[in-house]
Order: C-alpha cells, then sequence, then structure tokens
C-alpha cells in the first residue's frame, strides 16, 4: 500500500474520530441521553424528553408502567404514567421507548409510547444472523486479500 | 434499526438490479450498523458516551467506506457502490418508527432527527418482504439467463 492511500486513511480515520469525539462530548447539549436527563433531571423537569428503558410491571388498572431505565448500568426505577396507550398485552420485559413530560425524577407523563415486546425486539437480532455469512460469501466470492499489495483483488472469474 | 438480513436484501436487490458491484453495495448497506459496536459496551455494563453514534450518520458512514475504499485497487470503483449501499440503509432506516428524533442526516451541521415513522423495527414481515422481493429478483434473473442459454445454444 502506497504512501498517498495511507496518507488518506489516516486523514479521514482522524476526521472521524474527530466528530465522533465531537458527538460524545456535545451530543447532550442537543440530543442528551437517558443516564444524563436521570443525573440531571432538574435541568429537565417539566420539559419534554425521550426515554428508553425496560418494562418491570405494568399497572392497567391507573395505566401505568414501572420501567427500568437505562442499560449500563442501570440507574434506578421511573414511574410512567401513561393516559391515551391500551396497555393490555404489555408484559414484563418489553421494551419501551417513550416521550414525554419528565414531571418528576420518578415520574413521567407519556405523550407517545412504542413499546416493542420482548421476543419481538430480541428477534430482530436474531434475524440479523443470518445477514453475517451471507455477507461473507457475497463479498469473498468475488474479492480476495492479496497479502503482498495489501489491497483487495477482484477475482478472476469476476473479473 | 432494521434487520440486517433486510438491510443486505435490500442491498443485493439495488446491486442487482443496478448491475454494480453487489458485494460492495451489500457491504456498505451495512456500514451505518457498526454503530452496533456500542453493544459491546451496553454487555459489559459500560457507558460508551454515544461516541459511535456518527456511524450512523451519513458523514461518518461515508467516511468508513472511504476508509475501506483506499484497500481496493480502484478506490472511486470500489467507494461508488459503497455509498449507493449507504444510500438503500438510510432510505430503510428512514421509515422507521421512533417516538421522537430520527435519522441525523445534517450531523455535524445540525443535531435535528428526521423520520417517516412508517415501519416499526420490530415488524418481522418487513424481513419477509424483502426476502420474497429478493427470491422474485433472484427468479427473474435466473429465467432470463436460462433463456439467453438458450437462445444462443439454438
Amino acid at each position: 500500500m502506497n504512501h498517498h492511500r495511507i496518507l488518506l486513511g489516516c486523514f479521514l480515520l482522524s476526521i472521524l474520530i474527530g466528530l465522533m469525539i465531537y458527538y460524545s462530548f456535545d451530543h447532550n447539549n442537543h440530543d442528551p441521553d437517558t443516564e444524563y436527563i436521570l443525573d440531571h433531571y432538574e435541568q429537565f423537569n417539566n420539559t419534554k424528553v425521550t426515554l428508553i428503558g425496560e418494562v418491570k410491571d405494568v399497572d392497567r388498572t391507573n395505566n401505568t408502567l414501572l420501567i427500568q431505565i437505562g442499560q449500563s448500568p442501570p440507574k434506578g426505577i421511573i414511574l410512567l404514567i401513561s393516559t391515551t396507550e391500551n396497555l393490555n398485552t404489555t408484559q414484563p420485559g418489553d421494551n419501551v421507548e417513550v416521550y414525554g413530560v419528565l414531571t418528576s425524577k420518578n415520574s413521567i407523563t407519556a405523550e407517545k409510547l412504542l413499546i416493542s415486546e420482548r421476543w419481538a425486539y430480541s428477534l430482530i437480532f436474531i434475524r440479523s444472523l443470518p445477514a453475517i455469512p451471507f455477507v461473507m460469501y457475497l463479498f469473498f466470492r468475488t474479492w480476495r486479500f492479496n497479502r503482498n499489495t495489501y489491497r483487495f483483488e477482484r477475482r478472476e472469474k469476476h473479473g | 434499526m432494521a434487520d440486517w438480513l433486510t438491510h443486505s436484501l435490500v442491498g443485493w436487490i439495488t446491486g442487482k438490479t443496478t448491475k454494480r458491484d453487489i458485494a460492495l453495495i451489500v457491504i456498505g448497506s451495512l456500514i451505518p450498523d457498526l454503530v452496533k459496536i456500542n453493544l459491546a459496551f451496553i454487555w459489559l455494563n459500560l457507558n460508551d458516551h454515544q461516541f459511535f453514534e456518527p456511524l450512523h450518520t451519513p458523514i461518518g458512514a461515508v467516511l468508513i467506506a472511504g476508509i475501506i475504499a483506499i484497500s481496493f485497487n480502484d478506490i472511486r470503483k470500489a467507494f461508488i457502490p459503497l455509498i449507493i449501499g449507504i444510500s438503500t440503509h438510510f432510505i430503510l432506516d428512514f421509515f422507521l418508527v421512533h417516538v421522537h428524533g430520527g435519522i441525523k442526516l445534517l450531523f455535524p451541521f445540525s443535531w435535528e432527527g428526521w423520520q417517516y415513522n412508517l415501519i416499526r423495527s420490530d415488524d418481522y414481515r418487513m424481513t419477509i418482504v424483502a426476502i420474497l422481493a429478493a427470491l422474485l429478483v433472484y427468479s427473474i434473473y435466473w429465467f432470463f439467463a436460462r433463456q439467453k442459454k438458450q437462445k444462443t445454444r439454438s
């Protein structure tokens, strides 16, 4: 691999890493993540926020959900109040995406609610698995890596 | 996110119908989902501070495509199908339902997210449609290739 290519690669990689660092440091000012919202809830009180969590308990009488917020590590429990959504099929373990008004550190009034059943959510990842051998097969059927030039070359029958 | 099988099948159909490099279009169609590296951090109970999120923006995916294209003899010929694949990914993800926000198409110039909110990401019927569409395209190409072969024989 010649020097021009290495320089170009380093240039592109440095821009990418720069963008990633910028996003990482600045995203809470534009699109705050769940953990930041809960750590600074005074700042977000009575404002509309988006939170993602896992259903821990369903109260169909009061139409509320108890959801665990934050995946890594769990940041605690938040009481989610939903007034419009039907919770008849909601079960503990389901994934929830909620957009609504944060009314206290432990409660949110949902404006929009997106509930994914546990099996349906897991199925996304299961469905993704066959893509790995499919993509590998398609790629290596057409291309091979030349260890001398450090480049991918088209296989002869696909030339 | 749509699942990888749907993305790769849509990439395959695009490659087959546009007569471009199918393998690179399919690779491109999965590039934005490199953001899923964050799942490893979630699994390890580590906070990644959304460091990988720019990979799921057009600018981040294009930069990755550029880096990948460098490892091919003809950078331009590799870069274009990768970009086509990336486009199919964002077009598909654009139609997914989210409660708020969406794809940050103009990052780093704007943090606004765009979404059309048509298909739920957990809806497996989307994958079935993609499989059926891929089978249909495969059958059509197989039929015409067979006819062409028969004509050349006769």
